[in-house]
């Protein structure tokens, strides 16, 4: 197991990335609360990877969270639902804090993108991954990381009128 | 474009700029991954439960790790709320595990593959626990039956191009057969001598047209020499479907008038009535019924129509002596006329 030290800078440094993604999937803070655990907890663990640098561990945890999300969806939707019924009714989107009259729009039109077509926006549009790369964290091929970029940006471009 | 583009990322950024990891999710992370270790640092065997509320203890003992605010007070209850799920893989919690239980659970150290430094999807992801078979995703069952479908129409095709729908014979006592379907094609070469049967083989006829087919018969001048010696070949067309027979009989004449050699197209339905017709499908099933004179005539008149072409002498080899009789009919009534 890695020690606290490298851990703790590990939550430091990409903390708030993997709360976003695991956020932007899930919706529910309290979901992302547990994604974001577990992925620290599986950083700890998996001490045998050795990171070249700080941007290829902060693609392992994305990565990581993207698919720990996934599982969650996927062991929930077992009861129910599959994952394409899932992904269709996406998960209302808990930020901490209501956003500003100007944004809510915004706010609202990422409310109705499914979970996964927002995590792929927010990884190329702030985290300024390519679509390449995003497609292989989120395990997708790169043409639907396109057209779920492109679906985002046009409710986005809607949204802001 | 890039001017939406730009205030659609700024407008992104700006709404998730705020949204940052709360407070007091690093402590509860801590903690639970200093309980897993805890955890995976004792012996195999648990010989104590473990509280679950212990790793929020851990925390509040511990509170040097990660700076704690003075506003994170509301975040303990976050951190006790999140230790209740401490380890699950590697703790046994006194509240949901029967003792017996207890003694023998292991800490489940999970075996992570790495490729490159990135873990593959199949690795690092922890596989759920299943209690029921997932069920088959719409796609699955839409390509399920898309496969389906295709089988079917393709057996169906199949079936539909081997029916025989219709059946052309060429020659005295039926030397070859021809089967076509609906569509005309040949389906099925047959032919009544191994001598032919060679001959036919090589000709490539399953598949063709029935016109094309009958070309190449009546061209070929081995094949020709089997079926008829009097270059002139008997042609009889057959089907349960009257549209279908008299088309195949129109091209079949088409395909006569073409031809080098001289041929006679008629439709099996004709045979009974006609004497011409006669000649060749009646012979055989007329000869043992004793009607020996009206088979000759039929005999006799096909023989004479064969004359235009210059020799009378090829009706039916096999026939026996109603055979006989047609040629001595024949030979009579061209006496006469000469007479």
């Amino acid at each position: 197991m890695r020690d606290d030290a490298s851990i703790e800078r590990a939550m430091a440094e990409h903390g708030d990335a993997v709360w976003r993604v695991c956020l932007m999937r899930l919706g529910s803070r309290a979901d992302a609360q547990d994604a974001f655990q577990e992925v620290f907890l599986k950083y700890a663990t998996h001490d045998d990877v050795a990171f070249q640098s700080a941007e290829h561990e902060r693609a392992w945890l994305l990565r990581v969270a993207s698919n720990h999300c996934v599982d969650m969806l996927r062991s929930r939707s077992h009861a129910t639902e599959s994952l394409d019924e899932l992904r269709e009714q996406p998960a209302p989107l808990e930020l901490a804090q209501d956003p500003q009259a100007s944004l809510w729009e915004v706010g609202e039109a990422l409310n109705r993108l499914p979970g996964d077509q927002r995590q792929a926006l927010y990884l190329t549009v702030c985290e300024g991954y390519r679509a390449g790369e995003v497609a292989k964290m989120m395990g997708v091929p790169v043409n639907t990381v396109y057209s779920w970029v492109a679906r985002g940006k046009k409710q986005l471009r809607g949204a802001l009128g | 474009m890039n001017m939406h583009t730009s205030r659609e990322e700024q407008a992104l950024n700006e709404l998730l700029s705020n949204e940052r990891m709360p407070e007091g999710l690093a402590q509860a992370t801590m903690a639970r991954i200093r309980a897993a270790r805890e955890a995976e640092s004792r012996p195999a065997e648990c010989t104590e439960p473990v509280s679950a509320n212990s790793g929020a203890e851990a925390v509040a003992a511990s509170g040097t790790s990660m700076d704690k605010s003075p506003s994170d007070e509301h975040a303990d209850g976050d951190v006790r709320a999140h230790t209740t799920r401490l380890a699950s893989d590697n703790v046994c919690r006194a509240s949901t595990v029967p003792a017996h239980e207890a003694e023998t659970c292991s800490p489940a150290r999970q075996d992570w593959h790495v490729l490159d430094g990135i873990p593959s999807n199949a690795s690092v992801r922890t596989a759920p626990a299943r209690k029921t078979p997932a069920r088959p995703t719409r796609r699955h069952f839409v390509q399920l039956m898309a496969a389906c479908l295709a089988v079917g129409c393709a057996g169906a095709a199949t079936f539909a191009f081997a029916r025989e729908t219709a059946q052309v014979e060429l020659g005295e006592a039926t030397r070859v057969q021809l089967g076509l379907n609906r569509w005309g094609t040949v389906v099925r070469v047959s032919c009544a001598d191994a001598s032919l049967q060679q001959a036919v083989q090589d000709l490539g006829l399953f598949g063709l047209p029935y016109e094309d087919a009958l070309v190449r018969l009546m061209e070929d001048e081995a094949v020709l020499s089997e079926l008829s010696s009097a270059e002139s070949l008997l042609v009889v067309v057959e089907s349960p479907n009257q549209s279908q027979e008299q088309d195949v009989l129109s091209g079949c004449r088409r395909v006569a008038e073409g031809a080098s050699c001289k041929a006679m197209c008629r439709s099996a339905r004709q045979g009974t009535g006609a004497g011409m017709g006669g000649g060749h499908g009646q012979g055989g099933h007329g000869a043992g019924a004793g009607n020996g004179r009206g088979q000759g005539s039929g005999r006799g008149n096909g023989g004479s129509e064969d004359a235009e072409c210059g020799n009378g002498s090829d009706v039916g080899t096999g026939l026996g002596w109603a055979t006989g009789a047609a040629r001595g009919y024949a030979r009579n009534q061209s006496d006469t006329s000469a007479d």
